[in-house]
């Protein structure tokens, strides 16, 4: 494995199954200068072993993600490890390697531990129905609070060892302590921004004391599980937590971290990410395709919509959010020459954005027509998902348009 | 100076004839020299003189939060008087603009095809407009919010009646007229401009304090007697209006309205097709209309119970309210329906007030409330919108420490509106606060952008400057109309000129 955290080659997946929280850790690394970064789809992961050194498992649907792995996913997931591979999974990427008997989970039986959110009656649910709980056999998987929790870094753990921070929770798992892993934070408390979908004392019991975050070693590698979205970039304790996380595992004969109460989290590195890589007519046509789906998006969100794609609900929030990971990073990619990616695949990238914002008017149309929009949903956050990754391709790596 | 704390730094040259949007530079030497504004506006009309320009700008503390900064200013010549004009803008349109990315806008030449402008994220687009010419102010506004998918794009735009060529055309921001009264309605139609359309999701840069100096600033203005009221009705009863005239209108009221971070909501809605009282959404497509416009209103008090309905039709159409209400009056058309229909007959009709015999309708007319001489001074100089009140509001002149000497009182007005159109503050809220003084907006103005300079005698040097250099290029297309002269208004204007000299 590269020594260089700089040089670390990260892959983040995005591939089928993966809901908006992936464009998170994709903040996170160019937050902390990881500047080797790549996206990965289902795909790639027969090369995952030799290609990458870090591989990281967002939210999303478990199940839809495990389906697209399939069986040989898992072999190489568990080859990266072996080879010394490092898996950092939230909330659904925490979710997939647990046991389970229930096929296509069942190919991914790394870690054997319980989740402590499982129930075969769900109690009554004050709000949020939809988020409350998942289907899983003759039982469910479900979630009492979701947005802040406090959780508590391990003692002894010599990341943050004892320290208490917020991080956001979105139907992850609490997890029971068990001997296959070494747990690292427990839930400690809520906060003021909980938001309880179900008694209070459900909640207490469900999370409080159970494991929020944990790892397990396989072979030279290792596998990271965060139950509450530490890589949420409202929430730089939690990022520092992972980043330091990630240069405890690439330099482990280093000194421990400094855990004292009050230190500084570990200091944000400068950013190493490539930029101009658009010509300026083009970044221009672009950024107008962006932008009116932006004002789009953003004007859905005033509406009361949602569709059921997969088993996730998806609202025009994460709309929002796909634009908004684009929008973000738009001023760097004007170059003042005619920019590095050859200009077919420039221009590419604009007619994917003008399908991309055709299907969002017409999704928006049938919305005001109360006529029935889950395909056409689907259909355009699929075209959203490969936008996005088209882009980010482009502005990391300059590399080629992924097809849908 | 921090420049990025009040505007976005770009300006917008449009050129209909040669169908493009290039960007300039909003410099912060520019806005040293200028404040911002009405002063900028009319400097960029010199600048483009020649291509009889229309300008759009926003003020310096548009779409801050400093209390009543929705104004935006429209500057260019009417083509009805022959004046150069600033048309305040209010509502959320010059806070939209802004937040478009755009502080200034400048429209050169004409189309020869109907277009619009789509403003969004600092992107300028011009484009075909022929799916909207033709229709009405309402089914534009609808259609264009429609196609950019989202109900809080702001228009200015025209109705069938500056399409058609007709004189008392007037822009519209949105679907509820505006405080044109010059005919800039018409100027549009000239170019074939049918809209220009905002969404700004952009944002300012805020000074440390500004926030909570802005927010101590609203809460006195709150403490004011006007502020126990709201909505336009209290406004024309302040101005004087007679209670009983009022009536049919207070019967029709559903809710009052600001404009944005305004604290006194100027705006009413009627409720036309639905009981007043409705407290959930109505089923039906446009169930009542806002009214902006005290002016509009007081001229069609005389169609009573009718007034709802004929108002609707006067903003769908894109006419001037004011001037509509002279013309139907003087017609004698005073039963709604028929007043409607006649109204859809103006929109096709050149028009002509002063032919058709309307006394003063370009003067006094608009406020037959008062023919005082301060009155007719203001309307003399004729550089700002007199569809705005002519006097203080709430308590009147006793409230703001100005004698009875009309020039003074022509000049505070003139200050007020100067500065408001400089600053960008609702100039109905500047006539309506006395508590804001001009110092109190200067001070926010320097602490918004960290610059000392910008005083009290600052701001007030740039409003009269505003006002000389206007009005010298009214007086230099020869335009002031002869039937204003008498001994007393000559006298007082050339007292009222020699105080901007000095």
């Amino acid at each position: 494995m590269e020594r260089d955290s700089a040089s670390l080659r990260v892959g983040v997946y995005v591939g089928e199954g993966a809901s908006h929280s992936w464009t998170w850790f994709v903040d996170l690394m160019e937050k902390y200068a990881y500047s080797r970064l790549r996206l990965i789809q289902e795909d790639d992961f027969p090369r995952l072993a030799p290609e990458q050194d870090i591989l990281l498992m967002s939210g999303g649907d478990t199940f839809a993600v495990a389906r697209a792995l399939e069986p040989p996913g898992a072999r190489a997931l568990e080859d990266f490890l072996q080879r010394g591979g490092l898996y950092i999974g939230s909330c659904a990427g925490a979710y997939l390697p647990l046991n389970s008997s229930k096929a296509p989970l069942d190919a991914f039986n790394f870690v054997k531990c319980r989740i402590n959110n499982l129930t075969r009656d769900l109690p009554p649910v004050h709000q949020m129905p939809l988020k409350f709980s998942t289907r899983y056999g003759c039982d469910y998987i479900y979630h009492p609070v979701r947005e802040d929790v406090r959780v508590r870094m391990e003692e002894d753990f010599p990341i943050w060892g004892g320290r208490e921070v917020s991080v956001p929770l979105y139907g992850g798992p609490p997890l029971n302590l068990s001997e296959d892993i070494v747990p690292r934070a427990f839930y400690t408390g809520f906060t003021e921004r909980t938001r309880f979908l179900t008694e209070k004392e459900i909640a207490e019991t469900v999370y409080l004391g159970k494991v929020a975050a944990c790892e397990k070693s396989f072979g030279k590698g290792r596998m990271v599980l965060l139950g509450p979205h530490f890589e949420h970039p409202w929430f730089p304790e939690g990022n520092d937590i992972i980043h330091q996380w990630i240069e405890w595992h690439v330099h482990p004969e280093r000194p421990a971290v400094n855990t004292e109460m009050g230190r500084k989290p570990g200091k944000k590195k400068k950013q190493r990410v490539r930029k101009g890589v658009l010509a300026p007519q083009i970044q221009k046509d672009f950024k107008r395709e962006i932008s009116n789906m932006r004002i789009r998006a953003h004007a859905m969100t005033r509406q009361s919509v949602h569709w059921q794609i997969g088993a996730k609900v998806y609202e025009p929030e994460k709309i929002v959010h796909f634009v908004d990971a684009i929008w973000k990073r738009l001023e760097g990619t004007r170059s003042p020459s005619s920019g590095t990616p050859s200009k077919g695949l420039q221009e590419v990238l604009v007619e994917q954005a003008a399908e991309c914002n055709a299907l969002l008017k017409s999704l928006t149309s049938k919305v005001d027509s109360r006529e029935d929009s889950e395909e056409l949903a689907g259909e355009m956050f699929a075209s959203l998902r490969a936008l996005v990754v088209a882009f980010l391709g482009v502005y990391f790596n300059g590399e080629e348009i992924r097809g849908q | 100076m921090d420049i990025e704390n009040a505007y976005m730094g770009r300006i917008l040259v449009a050129d209909l004839n040669e169908g493009t949007c290039e960007e300039e530079e909003l410099t912060e030497e520019m806005v040293k020299e200028h404040i911002g504004g009405a002063v900028i506006n009319l400097a960029l009309y010199k600048q483009h003189v020649d291509r009889n320009p229309i300008v759009f700008g926003t003020g310096l503390l548009t779409g801050t939060f400093a209390p009543s900064s929705c104004a935006g200013v429209m500057t260019g010549k009417s083509p009805v008087t022959g004046r150069v004009c600033h048309v305040p803008l209010s509502w959320q349109t010059a806070v939209e603009l802004k937040y478009s990315g755009y502080d200034f806008v400048v429209v050169l030449g004409e189309s020869d095809k109907p277009v619009r402008l789509w403003l969004h994220d600092e992107l300028a687009e011009l484009a075909d407009a022929g799916e909207v010419w033709g229709r009405d102010v309402w089914q534009t506004t609808d259609k264009l919010r429609y196609e950019h998918g989202d109900d809080y794009v702001q228009l200015i735009g025209i109705g069938p009646a500056g399409e058609k060529g007709c004189r008392i055309a007037q822009i519209s921001e949105g679907a509820w007229g505006s405080r044109d009264v010059f005919g800039m309605g018409l100027a549009m139609g000239a170019r074939k401009l049918k809209a220009i359309a905002m969404r700004g999701l952009g944002s300012l840069e805020v000074a440390d304090g500004f926030f909570d100096e802005c927010l101590e600033a609203q809460q006195e203005l709150r403490k004011g007697a006007s502020f126990e009221k709201q909505g336009l009705v209290a406004l024309l009863e302040a101005l004087g209006v007679d209670a009983a005239d009022l009536e049919p209108i207070k019967q029709k009221v559903h809710r009052h309205v600001a404009s944005f971070n305004c604290a006194y909501a100027a705006n009413t809605f009627l409720m036309i097709d639905e009981p007043p009282g409705l407290l959930k959404e109505s089923k039906k497509d446009e169930p009542g209309l806002l009214l902006t416009d005290p002016a509009g209103v007081i001229s069609l008090l005389f169609l009573k119970e009718g007034l709802p309905v004929v108002l609707r039709e006067i903003n769908r159409q894109g006419l001037d309210p004011v001037a509509c209400g002279a013309l139907l009056k003087k017609e004698g058309v005073a039963e709604a329906g028929e007043a409607v229909k006649r109204v859809q007959a103006l929109a096709g009709e050149e028009v002509d007030l002063e032919d058709a015999g309307v006394e003063n309708v370009y003067g006094i007319a608009p406020w037959p409330l008062s023919e005082a001489l301060e009155a007719r001074l203001i309307q003399a100089v004729s550089v700002f919108s007199h569809a705005v009140p002519l006097s203080p509001l709430g308590g009147g002149w006793a409230d703001v420490s100005v004698g009875e000497n009309p020039v003074e009182r022509a000049q505070w007005w003139l200050d007020r509106m100067a500065v408001s159109s400089i600053l960008g503050i609702c100039p109905i809220a500047a006539l309506l606060s006395p508590e804001f003084t001009l110092q109190k907006m200067a001070e926010l103005g320097a602490k918004a952008v960290d610059w000392d300079e910008l005083t009290e005698e600052a701001l007030l040097k740039q409003a009269r400057k505003l006002v000389q250099e206007t009005h010298a290029l009214d007086e230099a297309n020869g335009t002031v109309p002869s039937s204003w002269a008498s001994a007393d208004l000559d006298g007082a204007l050339e007292k009222l000129r020699q105080g901007w000299e000095g």
